[in-house]
């Protein structure tokens, strides 16, 4: 077991690794922060030292190649140093800085998201199979294929909207925009933020509750056509019992592969809800550092996803270890 | 005569399909008294599983039945989910046919057997329950059973998963076994043993039992009464004797002369073997050419093939070899038929997968009409595919469902070269040769059945006169009486076409009845070889006589002489010796 | 693209299997027809129909077929020849009426910019609809290539597995790079161009599932009997794979192809939405629902339900492929 994780955890880290080199280095070759920072149409020319100084503090130079920048960014990496924000401000701070500060509030919608959203598909799924072609199922099979067909912006409007509308009729509603209130302190600001992360989550969760319910639906019903299944029910375990002590944790133990890419959709997810609902988290932040040419902020992010996927997927390995004894 | 625990009356099981309704049992009555042994016979299709899923109440939902089921007085489909699993596991209990995915994967063996005695007596503490699980396992003779209790599934193999199903079916003394063909997925060997066991089971229990079986041979070593099935009827039913030497019905008499036997049914009154015995003397109409002056077709000579076993994931290192096949020599002469068996693991397929590379071997030597394969340039190896072609065990996964059978035919033919015309002209010859229409050339091989894909498998075999055909458990995958016909089809076709076979099988009865020659294979090497006749009459090897004792032989009264006793019943009343002797006093109820 | 509404999962190289094993199902056990009879013109069973007919036949009769396929036709009509006929362009200003609901010169209203959203939707529809059949299409195709040349490889020898070993670890790196990001740096760059690079573009980061499937589906049936038996008759490889190997996972493939369209269009659409998809002179959907405004729903409700109808509708069609060449398994059950 601790042999076999610890492959995969290799495995996983050269990936990761692989993946964030390539993704720096595209992003250098391909970003041209000299360009917003210093367009050549600017009416005041900035004076060709100044410019070169402040790129070269950031490693961002273009005239430095690219390859040169790359082993600056990754020994600057080793340290625990992740380079420099670009920026219109000329203070120097520290991607590492911003990340720590971005990273609680992203995590806190990813986790409370993917945990409930898991938990919720997989009991659906698991019903729906059981149940099969019940009126239940049926509902719930449609609803899962209607939210996995609709795109996130789609689901997060139509959230808002039906918050609005509730918020119209009795004048009580749900936080749409910021998470925080800075005028609110105390238990009131906890009240404020505990109400505010509701709608983040729901979307969030109906997206993994409804993908996942799909798959285990499928892994179910191949438990149920089962022969061990038969055997458990032969030995005088009912439906539901045998279901309960075999069923589940075999057919828990394919859904492993898809919860290890399920965090990379995560991301996806919450940069979206982050965007729409105003939340200053990781996801927001990579829009606005790729579109203002922030090479040191997009490969922190990558970085950010890299060790996420990284981290999930060693979990999902872990749990496929402990659910299924023929790997260890 | 007591009354009976298990009464069917006019039982009849339908499906809904996408093809309409499939009627699965009709009409079936059947009565089962206590300690009797009664066997449901049929061939595939003929509905004998779904009519025991049937009584134990574990049929789809989907399933359309009507009749009645009536178990120690209580009627089944009456009963709830709740109370039938009450009676499942402790009055009724079950053995399945494949061993490999009856059991849940990810518990041990101990517990899952545990789990059975618990289910009915709950207030049996977890501890006992594991001690009764390891005495259980101590009786169906799983060696070290404390060690093995603490196993998974995955690391027993299919005789002693087999054995473990075999414990958890008496765990709780069950007044009826069913046991759906519990052989039929294991070698000859340990299928002997396992009805051994179960027979002496059944005999210290007291238990009634039905067994689930295609095989004759083991029904004539198990059963007091048998009750044959056919396309989801009853055909006849009697006592075993009544059935093996004086069946009524045409179609039981059908299916025993199709069965082939080891004795070839020279003494005894059974009718079983009597169409296999035509079979054979087709077959081994000898050549008028002594063996010695016909040309020899393959030469194998000392050769090996080794796997290495190699651990870690990143850096690979060689802990260990395997040697699939460890220096075997044999030759094959000219409108011969060789028999190479063994069983599973025996290294039988890796010989014939090394012959068909027509590689240079690791070690030996392959030569088919004299020249060795190693040497053979490019052009002259894409000429000896036609010369050596092979027939597939299982005829569902040998032709590609998306090509109508004539291009399946055309396939070794087009490569070649062969003009259009002459093709065209060898199709329609291929499929009369094997008794199919030639007009069925257009169609699709799901169009046919088992036995008909077979034929086609053969023809593409012969489509461009091969010297020599290997015929890999060609007729293993299917029902006796389809068997005899492709048998009967392949003896015909080695006489009439003077082709060699190369016949790899398990089944020593089979071969017996076209194989002029056998060679007797076991981890890699060839134990025991000689003209077919002398190695079923006289074994010189300790291994060949104890394959040929273990195969079952469809004649009761021989077959009664050869069984032993196997259960260990001091184990199960929990007296045993050894690693149990702590486990105070007997947990059952 | 990561997109969490991927329809398109691996679980489905089972579907292979049910087609060609008929004994799978322990409880119907070769019910089909019996040894004496040879399948003579009336006695034909179910599959001597002819697999095309068949296949007809069970789509047509699967309503959400039915419906998807009118939708979808109904849209594509729509995307061509309403901008012709409707009297506003996607990007005429009419300032006056800004922020207005639906009227009768205004079909689905007017955003704050004083666009006219019927306007906008329908060219955007466009564009997405090309997107989403290129994209779905070069997904095939270089997932084909990959998948069947990792699966067919495997098995030759100690340099195929090597191949397979470094295709595999192409696709799992694929899986782990962040692929929005690298479309978000990609997009924008390439797109000074054309928008036409943002086929390319979505397929090189949507191909890794489905060349995972198509991979283990190869394996599958390099192991199959029928095609060892083509290999010992001495048939090349190439022809192999276009005989034996294709044309028992065209089906697969063309499911596959359709549920592509509908996740190349969530791609587009949400890449589009946050500013990184089709830029400027160009609208597409996810532009268009970039204006919302939650005061005013009309602003993007109308094509956040065209948007639905195409993806629902694609979807529909797709798994009542699905469903129509493999009844026993897969989305016939989810």
């Amino acid at each position: 077991m601790v042999r076999f994780i610890s492959i995969r955890v290799l495995t996983y880290v050269i990936l990761v690794f692989l993946a964030t080199s390539f993704a720096y280095l595209l992003a250098a070759s391909l970003m041209h922060p000299e360009e917003v920072l210093y367009p050549p149409i600017a009416t005041k020319p900035v004076p060709e030292g100044t410019a070169q100084a402040y790129l070269n503090a950031r490693n961002i130079n273009p005239d430095v190649p690219v390859f040169q920048r790359y082993a600056n960014w990754l020994g600057g990496l080793v340290r625990g140093d992740l380079g420099v924000t670009t920026g219109t401000n000329k203070e120097l701070s520290p991607v590492l800085e911003v990340l720590k500060q971005r990273i609680p509030i992203s995590l806190r919608l990813v986790v409370l998201g993917t945990v409930i959203g898991t938990v919720l598909g997989v009991a659906v799924g698991m019903l729906t199979a059981v149940r099969r072609h019940s009126l239940g199922d049926r509902g719930a099979t449609l609803l899962s294929f209607v939210i996995v067909s609709l795109p996130t912006p789609v689901v997060i409007l139509v959230v808002q909207q039906i918050n609005q509308a509730i918020q119209n009729r009795t004048g009580f509603g749900l936080p749409a925009i910021n998470p925080v209130n800075p005028l609110l302190h105390g238990w009131d600001a906890f009240l404020y933020e505990s109400k505010a992360i509701v709608m983040p989550t729901i979307v969030l969760a109906i997206f993994a509750a409804a993908s996942y319910s799909r798959y285990m639906k499928v892994t179910t019903l191949d438990v149920l056509g089962s022969d061990y299944l038969r055997t458990a029910r032969a030995k005088g375990l009912t439906r539901g019992r045998a279901m309960n002590r075999h069923g589940l944790r075999m057919a828990l133990i394919p859904m492993g592969q898809y919860f290890a890419f399920a965090v990379g959709s995560a991301f996806t997810g919450s940069l979206f809800v982050e965007l729409m609902f105003n939340w200053q988290g990781v996801g927001r932040y990579a829009v606005s550092a790729v579109g203002i040419a922030d090479i040191n902020g997009t490969a922190g992010v990558v970085l950010y996803t890299g060790i996420l996927t990284l981290l999930s997927a060693t979990f999902a390995d872990f749990l496929q270890g402990i659910l299924d004894p023929r790997i260890r | 005569m007591s009354d009976p625990i298990l009464t069917v009356t006019d039982l009849s099981v339908g499906f809904e399909t996408e093809a309409g309704h499939v009627q699965a049992v009709q009409n079936l009555s059947y009565q089962v008294r206590p300690g009797e042994a009664l066997a449901i016979v049929g061939e595939s299709g003929s509905g004998k599983s779904v009519s025991s899923l049937a009584v134990m109440g574990l049929l789809p939902g989907s399933a359309q039945i009507t009749g009645d089921i009536e178990l120690m007085g209580k009627k089944i489909f009456t009963m709830n989910d709740r109370e039938l699993s009450q009676l499942r596991g402790d009055t009724i209990s079950m053995v399945f046919q494949d061993p490999l995915s009856a059991l849940t994967p990810v518990f041990t063996v101990g517990d899952q057997i545990s789990e059975v005695v618990r289910i009915h007596h709950p207030d049996v503490s977890k501890q006992k329950a594991a001690d009764r699980a390891i005495e259980l396992l101590e009786a169906v003779g799983i060696p070290e059973p404390r060690r093995r209790a603490q196993q998974y599934p995955h690391e027993f193999s299919g005789g002693m998963r087999q054995r473990v199903m075999i414990a958890m079916a008496i765990a709780n003394e069950p007044e009826l076994i069913i046991a759906d063909e519990p052989t039929t997925a294991l070698d000859v060997t340990i299928q002997a043993q396992v009805m051994e066991l179960l027979k002496s089971a059944q005999e210290m229990l007291g238990a009634a039992t039905i067994l689930i079986t295609h095989d004759m041979g083991v029904v004539a070593g198990f059963a007091d009464r048998v009750l044959v099935m056919k396309d989801a009827q009853m055909v006849e039913t009697g006592d075993v004797e009544q059935i093996f030497y004086e069946p009524r019905e045409q179609y039981t008499r059908n299916l025993l002369s199709a069965v082939p036997r080891i004795d070839q049914g020279a003494e005894g009154g059974s009718v079983a073997g009597a169409a296999m015995r035509k079979v054979a003397e087709v077959a081994t109409s000898e050549d008028s050419r002594p063996r010695e002056e016909r040309p020899v077709v393959l030469a194998v000579e000392d050769l090996h093939r080794i796997y290495p076993i190699t651990k870690g994931a990143v850096v690979r290192r060689k802990v260990g070899e395997q040697r699939a096949v460890d220096g075997i020599s044999f030759d094959i002469r000219e409108g011969e038929c060789m028999a190479l068996v063994g069983e599973s693991g025996c290294g039988k397929t890796t010989t014939l997968m090394e012959i068909m590379q027509l590689r240079t071997p690791q070690q030996g030597e392959i030569r088919i009409d004299g020249r060795p394969t190693g040497s053979l340039s490019r052009k002259e190896r894409a000429k000896l595919r036609s010369e050596v072609t092979l027939v597939f065990q299982d005829p569902m996964a040998s032709l590609d469902p998306r090509m109508p059978i004539g291009d399946i035919l055309k396939e070794p033919m087009r490569v070649q070269g062969y003009s259009a015309k002459k093709m065209n002209e060898r199709v329609d010859w291929l499929l009369k040769t094997v008794e199919l229409k030639p007009e069925h050339a257009s169609r699709y091989p799901t169009e046919f059945s088992g036995g008909q894909r077979q034929r086609v498998g053969v023809a593409r075999a012969l489509a461009c006169d091969p010297k020599l055909i290997i015929l890999d458990e060609p007729t293993s995958a299917l029902d006796v009486t389809v068997q005899a016909g492709v048998l009967a089809l392949l003896a015909d076709l080695k006489t009439r076409l003077g082709v060699s076979y190369l016949f790899v099988s398990h089944d020593l009865s089979v071969v017996r009845h076209i194989s002029d020659r056998i060679s007797v294979m076991r981890k890699g090497q060839i134990v025991e070889s000689g003209p077919t006749e002398r190695v079923f009459d006289d074994p010189q090897h300790e291994y060949t006589k104890e394959l040929l004792a273990a195969v079952p032989i469809p004649d009761p009264k021989v077959a009664r002489t050869r069984s032993r006793n196997v259960i260990d019943a001091a184990a199960f009343r929990g007296h045993a010796a050894g690693g149990t002797a702590e486990s105070s006093g007997s947990v059952r109820a | 693209m990561t997109n969490p509404s991927d329809m398109r999962g691996t679980d489905d190289a089972a579907a292979l299997q049910v087609e060609t094993d008929h004994r799978a199902n322990s409880v119907l056990e070769g019910m089909p027809p019996s040894e004496a009879e040879p399948p003579e013109g009336d006695a034909r069973s179910l599959e001597s129909i002819g697999r095309g007919e068949l296949l007809r036949r069970r789509f047509l009769r699967n309503p959400g077929a039915l419906i998807g396929m009118v939708v979808v036709l109904l849209l594509i009509l729509g995307a061509i020849f309403a901008p012709m006929a409707y009297q506003y362009e996607p990007f005429e200003r009419d300032l006056r009426n800004a922020l207005t609901g639906p009227s009768q010169y205004h079909w689905f209203g007017v955003d704050e910019n004083g666009y006219d959203i019927f306007a906008r939707t329908m060219v955007g529809l466009r564009i997405s609809l090309v997107i989403g059949a290129g994209t779905a299409l070069l997904t095939t195709v270089l997932a084909l290539i990959v998948g069947t040349v990792a699966g067919y490889v495997s098995y030759k020898g100690r340099w195929g597995a090597f191949v397979d070993g470094a295709l595999v670890n192409l696709i799992n790196l694929f899986l782990v790079i962040p692929s929005l990001l690298l479309l978000m740096l990609f997009s924008p760059v390439l797109q000074q161009a054309s928008w036409l690079w943002l086929i390319p573009l979505l397929a090189i980061f949507s191909w890794m599932l489905t060349a995972r499937v198509l991979r283990a589906m190869t394996q599958q049936l390099v192991r199959t009997e029928y095609v060892e038996a083509s290999r010992f008759m001495g048939v090349n490889p190439v022809t192999t794979i276009v005989r034996h190997i294709i044309p028992n996972i065209a089906s697969w493939i063309i499911i596959d192809t359709t549920l592509g369209v509908s996740a190349a269009i969530l791609g587009e659409t949400g890449l589009s939405f946050i500013g990184f998809g089709i830029q400027y002179p160009n609208v597409s959907l996810g532009t268009v629902l970039q204006a919302y405004n939650i005061a005013a729903p009309w602003t993007w409700i109308p094509p956040a339900m065209v948007l639905a109808a195409l993806v629902i509708s694609v979807n529909l069609m797709g798994e009542a492929l699905r469903d129509a060449l493999d009844p026993t398994s897969g989305s016939s059950r989810v």
